[in-house]
Protein backbone atom coordinates (compact mmCIF):
# COMPACT_ATOMS: atom_id res chain seq x y z
CA UNK A 1 0.00 0.00 0.00
CA UNK A 2 1.26 3.51 -1.19
CA UNK A 3 1.04 6.39 1.59
CA UNK A 4 -1.85 7.80 -0.87
CA UNK A 5 -3.58 4.77 -0.48
CA UNK A 6 -3.15 4.64 3.20
CA UNK A 7 -4.56 8.19 3.65
CA UNK A 8 -7.31 7.28 1.20
CA UNK A 9 -8.58 4.73 3.28
CA UNK A 10 -7.51 5.93 7.44
CA UNK A 11 -8.79 9.40 6.59
CA UNK A 12 -10.88 9.49 3.17
CA UNK A 13 -13.30 6.90 4.41
CA UNK A 14 -14.47 8.21 7.58
CA UNK A 15 -14.40 11.98 6.46
CA UNK A 16 -16.61 10.60 3.69
CA UNK A 17 -18.54 8.68 6.54
CA UNK A 18 -18.88 11.42 8.15
CA UNK A 19 -20.59 14.19 5.73
CA UNK A 20 -22.66 11.63 4.56
CA UNK A 21 -23.93 11.65 8.01
CA UNK A 22 -23.81 15.55 8.63
CA UNK A 23 -26.17 15.83 5.59
CA UNK A 24 -28.72 13.59 6.86
CA UNK A 25 -29.14 15.07 9.81
CA UNK A 26 -28.54 18.54 8.94
CA UNK A 27 -30.07 19.04 5.59
CA UNK A 28 -33.82 18.58 6.32
CA UNK A 29 -33.83 21.83 8.53
CA UNK A 30 -31.91 23.71 6.75
CA UNK A 31 -34.13 23.12 2.99
CA UNK A 32 -37.30 23.84 4.78
CA UNK A 33 -36.02 27.00 6.97
CA UNK A 34 -37.56 25.14 10.32
CA UNK A 35 -35.91 24.73 13.62
CA UNK A 36 -36.44 22.66 16.16
CA UNK A 37 -37.83 24.70 19.56
CA UNK A 38 -35.33 24.30 22.83
CA UNK A 39 -37.10 25.46 25.33
CA UNK A 40 -34.89 28.48 26.73
CA UNK A 41 -33.82 29.71 23.34
CA UNK A 42 -35.36 32.24 20.98
CA UNK A 43 -37.82 31.19 18.66
CA UNK A 44 -37.42 33.66 16.28
CA UNK A 45 -40.33 33.01 14.10
CA UNK A 46 -43.24 35.62 13.28
CA UNK A 47 -45.76 35.10 15.32
CA UNK A 48 -49.30 34.15 14.56
CA UNK A 49 -52.83 33.72 14.97
CA UNK A 50 -55.33 31.85 13.65
CA UNK A 51 -59.16 31.05 13.52
CA UNK A 52 -60.34 27.74 12.21
CA UNK A 53 -61.59 28.37 8.56
CA UNK A 54 -65.79 28.70 8.82
CA UNK A 55 -66.15 27.45 5.49
CA UNK A 56 -64.01 23.86 6.84
CA UNK A 57 -66.28 24.17 9.66
CA UNK A 58 -69.68 24.82 8.84
CA UNK A 59 -72.69 25.90 10.14
CA UNK A 60 -72.89 26.33 14.62
CA UNK A 61 -75.00 23.77 15.96
CA UNK A 62 -78.24 24.60 16.33
CA UNK A 63 -77.74 23.77 20.53
CA UNK A 64 -75.43 25.92 20.64
CA UNK A 65 -76.83 28.43 19.27
CA UNK A 66 -80.01 28.04 21.42
CA UNK A 67 -77.96 27.23 24.94
CA UNK A 68 -76.15 30.65 24.21
CA UNK A 69 -78.93 32.76 23.53
CA UNK A 70 -80.71 31.39 26.83
CA UNK A 71 -77.89 32.45 28.83
CA UNK A 72 -77.19 35.65 27.35
CA UNK A 73 -81.31 35.96 28.18
CA UNK A 74 -80.50 35.42 31.95
CA UNK A 75 -77.90 37.22 32.22
CA UNK A 76 -79.58 40.33 30.40
CA UNK A 77 -82.90 39.59 32.69
CA UNK A 78 -81.16 39.40 36.08
CA UNK A 79 -79.30 42.82 35.09
CA UNK A 80 -82.20 44.18 34.40
CA UNK A 81 -83.72 43.06 36.92
CA UNK A 82 -81.42 45.00 39.43
CA UNK A 83 -81.59 48.05 37.21
CA UNK A 84 -85.46 48.14 38.00
CA UNK A 85 -84.64 47.76 41.71
CA UNK A 86 -82.73 51.08 41.28
CA UNK A 87 -85.31 52.43 39.88
CA UNK A 88 -84.41 52.97 36.12
CA UNK A 89 -87.58 52.87 34.20
CA UNK A 90 -88.47 50.00 32.33
CA UNK A 91 -86.59 50.86 29.11
CA UNK A 92 -83.60 51.90 30.78
CA UNK A 93 -83.34 48.56 32.87
CA UNK A 94 -83.60 46.89 29.52
CA UNK A 95 -81.17 48.77 28.34
CA UNK A 96 -78.85 47.85 30.97
CA UNK A 97 -79.65 44.48 30.84
CA UNK A 98 -78.92 44.26 27.24
CA UNK A 99 -75.62 46.32 27.76
CA UNK A 100 -74.83 44.22 30.45
CA UNK A 101 -75.53 40.98 28.54
CA UNK A 102 -73.05 42.32 25.64
CA UNK A 103 -70.06 43.00 28.32
CA UNK A 104 -70.12 39.60 29.93
CA UNK A 105 -70.23 38.04 26.72
CA UNK A 106 -66.40 39.70 25.69
CA UNK A 107 -65.07 39.45 28.58
CA UNK A 108 -62.72 36.90 29.93
CA UNK A 109 -63.61 34.89 32.53
CA UNK A 110 -62.12 31.83 32.64
CA UNK A 111 -58.88 29.69 31.89
CA UNK A 112 -55.91 28.47 32.64
CA UNK A 113 -51.88 29.43 32.66
CA UNK A 114 -49.06 27.92 32.77
CA UNK A 115 -45.11 27.87 32.44
CA UNK A 116 -42.29 25.68 31.74
CA UNK B 1 -47.03 41.44 20.49
CA UNK B 2 -44.58 42.53 17.56
CA UNK B 3 -44.43 41.57 14.22
CA UNK B 4 -47.05 41.10 12.01
CA UNK B 5 -48.82 38.39 10.16
CA UNK B 6 -50.24 38.35 6.55
CA UNK B 7 -53.85 37.96 6.61
CA UNK B 8 -55.83 35.81 4.93
CA UNK B 9 -59.52 36.65 4.76
CA UNK B 10 -59.55 38.44 8.54
CA UNK B 11 -62.62 39.72 10.03
CA UNK B 12 -62.52 43.31 8.86
CA UNK B 13 -63.48 45.71 11.58
CA UNK B 14 -60.71 45.96 14.22
CA UNK B 15 -57.70 47.12 13.40
CA UNK B 16 -55.71 44.60 15.28
CA UNK B 17 -58.17 42.37 13.32
CA UNK B 18 -54.38 42.16 10.54
CA UNK B 19 -53.75 39.73 12.62
CA UNK B 20 -55.93 36.70 12.34
CA UNK B 21 -55.92 34.50 9.71
CA UNK B 22 -57.97 31.58 8.86
CA UNK B 23 -55.40 28.60 8.96
CA UNK B 24 -52.85 27.68 8.99
CA UNK B 25 -52.63 27.47 5.51
CA UNK B 26 -50.17 24.21 5.17
CA UNK B 27 -47.34 24.59 2.74
CA UNK B 28 -48.08 28.39 2.09
CA UNK B 29 -45.86 30.01 4.31
CA UNK B 30 -45.05 27.25 6.90
CA UNK B 31 -41.36 28.26 7.20
CA UNK B 32 -42.05 31.65 8.00
CA UNK B 33 -43.69 30.34 10.87
CA UNK B 34 -41.05 27.65 11.83
CA UNK B 35 -43.30 25.15 11.38
CA UNK B 36 -43.55 22.09 8.47
CA UNK B 37 -45.91 22.12 5.96
CA UNK B 38 -46.97 18.94 8.45
CA UNK B 39 -46.90 20.34 11.41
CA UNK B 40 -49.22 23.24 10.18
CA UNK B 41 -51.23 20.93 8.52
CA UNK B 42 -51.89 19.13 12.21
CA UNK B 43 -52.72 22.67 13.94
CA UNK B 44 -54.96 23.38 11.29
CA UNK B 45 -56.59 19.88 11.34
CA UNK B 46 -56.87 20.57 15.39
CA UNK B 47 -58.26 23.91 15.49
CA UNK B 48 -60.98 22.44 12.63
CA UNK B 49 -62.03 19.68 14.34
CA UNK B 50 -61.91 20.88 17.99
CA UNK B 51 -64.26 23.68 16.88
CA UNK B 52 -66.54 21.63 14.59
CA UNK B 53 -67.20 18.70 17.15
CA UNK B 54 -67.88 21.69 20.25
CA UNK B 55 -69.41 24.62 18.24
CA UNK B 56 -67.04 26.64 20.32
CA UNK B 57 -64.46 28.55 17.95
CA UNK B 58 -60.91 27.75 19.12
CA UNK B 59 -58.51 29.97 18.05
CA UNK B 60 -54.37 29.84 18.64
CA UNK B 61 -52.24 32.66 19.11
CA UNK B 62 -48.56 31.98 18.92
CA UNK B 63 -46.20 34.65 20.02
CA UNK B 64 -44.77 36.80 22.60
CA UNK B 65 -47.53 38.45 24.94
CA UNK B 66 -46.49 41.60 26.99
CA UNK B 67 -46.54 41.35 30.11
CA UNK B 68 -47.90 43.69 32.86
CA UNK B 69 -46.74 43.54 36.78
CA UNK B 70 -45.40 40.10 36.13
CA UNK B 71 -49.20 38.14 35.03
CA UNK B 72 -46.94 36.61 32.57
CA UNK B 73 -49.07 37.82 29.41
CA UNK B 74 -52.05 37.06 31.26
CA UNK B 75 -54.05 40.53 30.70
CA UNK B 76 -52.78 40.90 26.92
CA UNK B 77 -54.19 37.29 26.60
CA UNK B 78 -57.46 38.49 27.84
CA UNK B 79 -57.54 41.28 26.04
CA UNK B 80 -56.79 39.70 23.08
CA UNK B 81 -60.18 37.23 23.80
CA UNK B 82 -62.11 40.42 23.90
CA UNK B 83 -60.94 41.63 20.75
CA UNK B 84 -61.62 37.93 19.44
CA UNK B 85 -65.45 38.49 21.04
CA UNK B 86 -65.86 41.85 19.88
CA UNK B 87 -64.73 40.98 16.51
CA UNK B 88 -67.84 38.85 16.17
CA UNK B 89 -66.18 35.08 16.72
CA UNK B 90 -68.87 33.27 18.31
CA UNK B 91 -67.68 31.62 21.64
CA UNK B 92 -64.20 31.54 21.42
CA UNK B 93 -61.55 30.03 23.46
CA UNK B 94 -57.98 31.20 22.78
CA UNK B 95 -54.85 29.31 23.41
CA UNK B 96 -51.86 31.68 23.15
CA UNK B 97 -48.59 30.55 23.26
CA UNK B 98 -45.47 32.53 23.81
CA UNK B 99 -42.36 30.16 23.05
CA UNK B 100 -40.04 32.72 24.42
CA UNK B 101 -41.43 33.80 27.53
CA UNK B 102 -42.55 30.28 28.33
CA UNK B 103 -46.01 31.22 29.29
CA UNK B 104 -49.04 29.59 27.54
CA UNK B 105 -52.93 30.62 28.74
CA UNK B 106 -55.83 29.29 27.94
CA UNK B 107 -58.61 32.35 28.16
CA UNK B 108 -62.51 31.46 27.91
CA UNK B 109 -65.34 33.50 28.01
CA UNK B 110 -68.87 33.14 29.67
CA UNK B 111 -70.40 30.37 27.50
CA UNK B 112 -67.05 28.84 26.96
CA UNK B 113 -66.21 28.48 30.34
CA UNK B 114 -69.85 26.98 30.72
CA UNK B 115 -68.24 24.20 28.66
CA UNK B 116 -65.11 24.21 29.27
CA UNK B 117 -64.56 24.48 33.83
CA UNK B 118 -61.66 25.74 34.60
CA UNK B 119 -60.59 22.35 36.34
CA UNK B 120 -60.43 20.92 32.57
CA UNK B 121 -58.15 24.31 31.43
CA UNK B 122 -55.86 23.24 33.85
CA UNK B 123 -55.33 19.89 33.25
CA UNK B 124 -54.93 20.56 29.23
CA UNK B 125 -52.31 23.13 30.29
CA UNK B 126 -50.47 20.66 32.48
CA UNK B 127 -50.75 18.74 28.93
CA UNK B 128 -49.45 21.53 26.90
CA UNK B 129 -46.12 21.93 29.21
CA UNK B 130 -45.06 18.79 29.36
CA UNK B 131 -45.24 18.88 25.45
CA UNK B 132 -43.56 22.83 25.08
CA UNK B 133 -40.70 21.65 27.86
CA UNK B 134 -40.00 18.58 26.16
CA UNK B 135 -39.43 20.80 22.73
CA UNK B 136 -42.41 20.07 21.01
CA UNK B 137 -44.31 22.65 20.09
CA UNK B 138 -47.21 20.93 17.42
CA UNK B 139 -47.78 18.56 19.90
CA UNK B 140 -48.37 20.66 22.31
CA UNK B 141 -50.53 22.40 20.61
CA UNK B 142 -52.63 19.32 19.22
CA UNK B 143 -52.88 18.12 22.36
CA UNK B 144 -54.09 21.47 24.44
CA UNK B 145 -56.80 21.49 21.32
CA UNK B 146 -58.01 17.76 22.23
CA UNK B 147 -57.90 18.02 26.17
CA UNK B 148 -60.28 21.08 25.51
CA UNK B 149 -62.20 20.09 22.69
CA UNK B 150 -62.60 16.77 24.95
CA UNK B 151 -63.59 18.50 27.87
CA UNK B 152 -66.31 20.73 26.29
CA UNK B 153 -67.65 17.51 24.25
CA UNK B 154 -70.17 17.31 22.06
CA UNK B 155 -73.41 20.47 21.80
CA UNK B 156 -76.64 19.50 23.04
CA UNK B 157 -78.51 19.03 20.46
CA UNK B 158 -81.78 19.73 22.26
Amino acid sequence: MTWVETVLVFAGIPLAVLLVVATVVLAPSAVNGTSRYRPGRPWGHAPAWWLPDPDAVGELPAGVVAERASRTRAIAATAAEEADRSGLSAEQASAAGAAAAERRASAAVGGASGEW
Amino acid sequence: MSGEVVAHGAPAGDPSAHWLQYGPVPGADSSRYGFTPRQMARIDEAITYSTRETGLTFSVYLGSLDETDGDRGRATAEAMFSKLAADGIESPVLVAVSPDQRVLQIVTGEYSSHRIPNRQCALAALGMRAAFAGGDLTGGIVTGLRMLADAAGAPRTS
